[in-house]
C-alpha cells in the first residue's frame, strides 16, 4: 500500500507556492515519472478549494462549538480509558475446569474406557457453571402485600408464590396478571425469572425483552437477566453484548464486568 | 420507547446521556472493530469517537429522531461505514477525477459551471465525511493552523498523529468525491 503522506506534503508545498526553484524542478521531474502523483495533484487542487469554500461558510460560533464538543468527547474518552485501566481483574473460574480436563486425559490414560469418559461428561459446561454461580432470583418489590381489589390480590398471590419459591404457581398466576393486560415491569421481570428458573429460556427471553422495549423502569435488571438467559442458552456472544451494556450500571456493573472477564 | 427518550434528552442538551452511551459501548466497539475489521486499537477508538460525533450531529440536525433498533446497533452501523470508507481510502487509488475539468485557463462557461458543480460535491462530501475530519481539514487548509496547534486543539498525541489522520481524512474525501463525480 502506498503511503500518501509524502505525496500530500509535496503537493501542499507546491500548491501553497512554497517550493524553491530547485524543489519545483525536482517536483516537475517526479511528475513526469509518476502518473499517480499527477492525478493526486489535480484532485487535491479541487479538494483543497472545496475545503476552503466550506470553511468560509462555517461561522466562528459553529467552529467554537465543534471544538468545545471535541473537548467533551475527549473527556469522555479519558474517563472510559481510565475506567478500562482501573477495572478490577478477576480470577477466572475456568482454571478448575481446564485443569480438570487435563486430569481427565490423565485419568483416561490410566483407566482407559472406564472412569475417564464419565469424568469429562460429568462436568457442566462453563456457561452452566457461570449461570449457576451468578443467578439469583430477582427480589420483587411489594411481595406479600395484601391489597383490596381482586386484580391486586391476584398479583399479590403471584408475588407471594414467587417469594415462597413456588415458581410453577407463580408462573401461572403471573401469566393471568399479564393476560389481564396489566403491563407492569416488575410482573414481567418476575415472570421472566420464574420461566428462567424452570428452564423455559425462550419465554424468559421474551419477557425480559418486553421489559426493555415497553417499559422505562427496571431496565438494568432486565438486561442482567436477559444476559443470564443468553448464558443459559449458550448464546455467549449475545450474553457478552448484553453484559457490556450493563457493565457501567451502578446496580449490576460490577457483576457484569466480573462475568465478562470470566467469559473471555 | 427508551431510545426515543434518550435521543430527546440529548437533543435537549443532556450530555450525561451521551457520556453514558459513550462509555457503555466504547470497549465493545473497540473489541469488535479490532477483531472484525483488523483495525488497530487507536484506529478503532478514533472511529468510535467519530461515530459518536456523527450520532450526536444527526440528533442535533434532527436527522435522527427515533430508532427502530438500539442505539448500540445504530452506533455500530455508523462505525462500520466509517471503517469501510477508511479501508477504501487505504486501497490503491485507481479512480480519478476528470482532470481536464480543473484547468481553468480560458475555459468555456460550461466547464466553469462543471467545476462549480464539483466544488459543491466536495462540500457535500466534506459534510458527509463528518467530524473530526471536517474541522481538521478546514482548520489546516483554510485557517492554516499548524500541525502542533491542531494536535493541541483536537487533543491528539502529537503532530505526527494529526498529520497521518489529516492524510487519511483527505484520502477518504477523495474517494467519496470521485465516486460522486463519476456517478454524474
Amino acid at each position: 500500500m502506498k503511503d500518501y503522506n509524502d505525496d500530500i506534503n509535496l503537493i501542499e508545498k507546491f500548491l501553497g507556492g512554497k517550493m524553491t526553484d530547485e524543489e519545483k524542478k525536482a517536483f516537475a521531474e517526479k511528475r513526469l515519472k509518476d502518473q499517480e502523483l499527477n492525478l493526486m495533484l489535480h484532485d487535491m487542487d479541487l479538494l483543497v478549494e472545496g475545503i476552503k469554500l466550506s470553511a468560509t461558510k462555517t461561522s466562528k460560533e459553529e467552529k467554537q462549538q465543534r471544538l468545545k464538543f471535541f473537548d467533551e468527547i475527549m473527556k469522555m474518552e479519558e474517563r472510559a480509558s481510565e475506567e478500562e485501566k482501573s477495572a478490577p481483574r478477576h480470577a477466572k473460574i475456568v482454571p478448575i475446569y481446564r485443569k480438570a480436563s487435563v486430569l481427565a486425559i490423565a485419568a483416561s490414560v490410566v483407566l482407559v474406557m472406564t472412569v475417564g469418559i464419565y469424568s469429562v461428561q460429568n462436568r457442566a459446561p462453563l456457561n452452566e457453571r457461570l449461570y449457576t454461580a451468578y443467578f439469583e432470583p430477582f427480589d420483587a418489590p411489594g411481595i406479600g402485600l395484601t391489597r383490596g381489589n381482586s386484580e391486586v390480590s391476584l398479583k399479590s398471590k403471584a408475588y407471594q408464590a414467587y417469594d415462597n419459591g413456588n415458581f410453577e404457581l407463580a408462573t401461572s398466576l403471573f401469566e393471568k396478571v399479564v393476560a389481564e393486560d396489566t403491563d407492569i415491569a416488575s410482573v414481567d421481570l418476575c415472570l421472566g425469572n420464574a420461566y428462567l428458573i424452570q428452564g423455559k429460556t425462550d419465554k424468559a427471553e421474551e419477557r425480559f425483552t418486553h421489559v426493555l422495549t415497553k417499559h422505562n423502569e427496571l431496565i438494568t435488571q432486565a438486561k442482567w437477566y436477559l444476559a443470564l438467559t443468553y448464558l443459559k442458552q449458550s448464546r455467549l456472544e449475545k450474553a457478552k453484548a448484553t453484559l457490556w451494556e450493563n457493565s457501567k450500571s451502578s446496580t449490576y456493573g460490577e457483576k457484569a464486568q466480573k462475568l465478562l472477564k470470566e467469559l473471555d | 420507547m427508551r431510545e426515543t427518550v434518550i435521543i430527546e434528552e440529548i437533543k435537549n442538551g443532556n450530555k450525561k446521556e451521551l457520556a453514558d452511551i459513550y462509555t457503555a459501548h466504547r470497549n465493545e466497539f473497540v473489541s469488535w472493530a479490532t477483531s472484525h475489521y483488523q483495525c488497530t486499537r487507536d484506529e478503532a477508538r478514533d472511529v468510535y469517537q467519530a461515530s459518536i460525533i456523527t450520532f450526536y450531529d444527526n440528533i442535533m440536525r434532527e436527522k435522527l429522531q427515533q430508532l427502530n433498533g438500539s442505539i448500540k446497533t445504530y452506533l455500530f452501523a455508523i462505525g462500520k461505514n466509517k471503517i469501510l470508507e477508511l479501508r477504501r481510502a487505504d486501497k490503491k487509488f485507481d479512480l480519478t477525477i476528470n482532470v481536464q475539468d480543473f484547468d481553468l485557463e480560458d475555459k468555456p462557461d460550461t466547464e466553469q459551471q462543471q467545476k462549480e458543480k464539483h466544488l459543491e460535491i466536495v462540500q457535500q462530501c466534506l459534510e458527509k465525511l463528518g467530524e473530526p475530519c471536517r474541522t481538521m481539514l478546514e482548520l489546516y487548509y483554510y485557517h492554516e493552523t499548524g500541525l502542533d496547534t491542531l494536535a493541541n486543539m483536537l487533543h491528539y498525541k502529537n503532530s505526527d498523529t494529526v498529520k497521518n489522520l489529516k492524510s487519511r481524512c483527505l484520502m477518504r474525501l477523495r474517494v467519496m468525491v470521485t465516486e460522486q463525480i463519476n456517478k454524474h
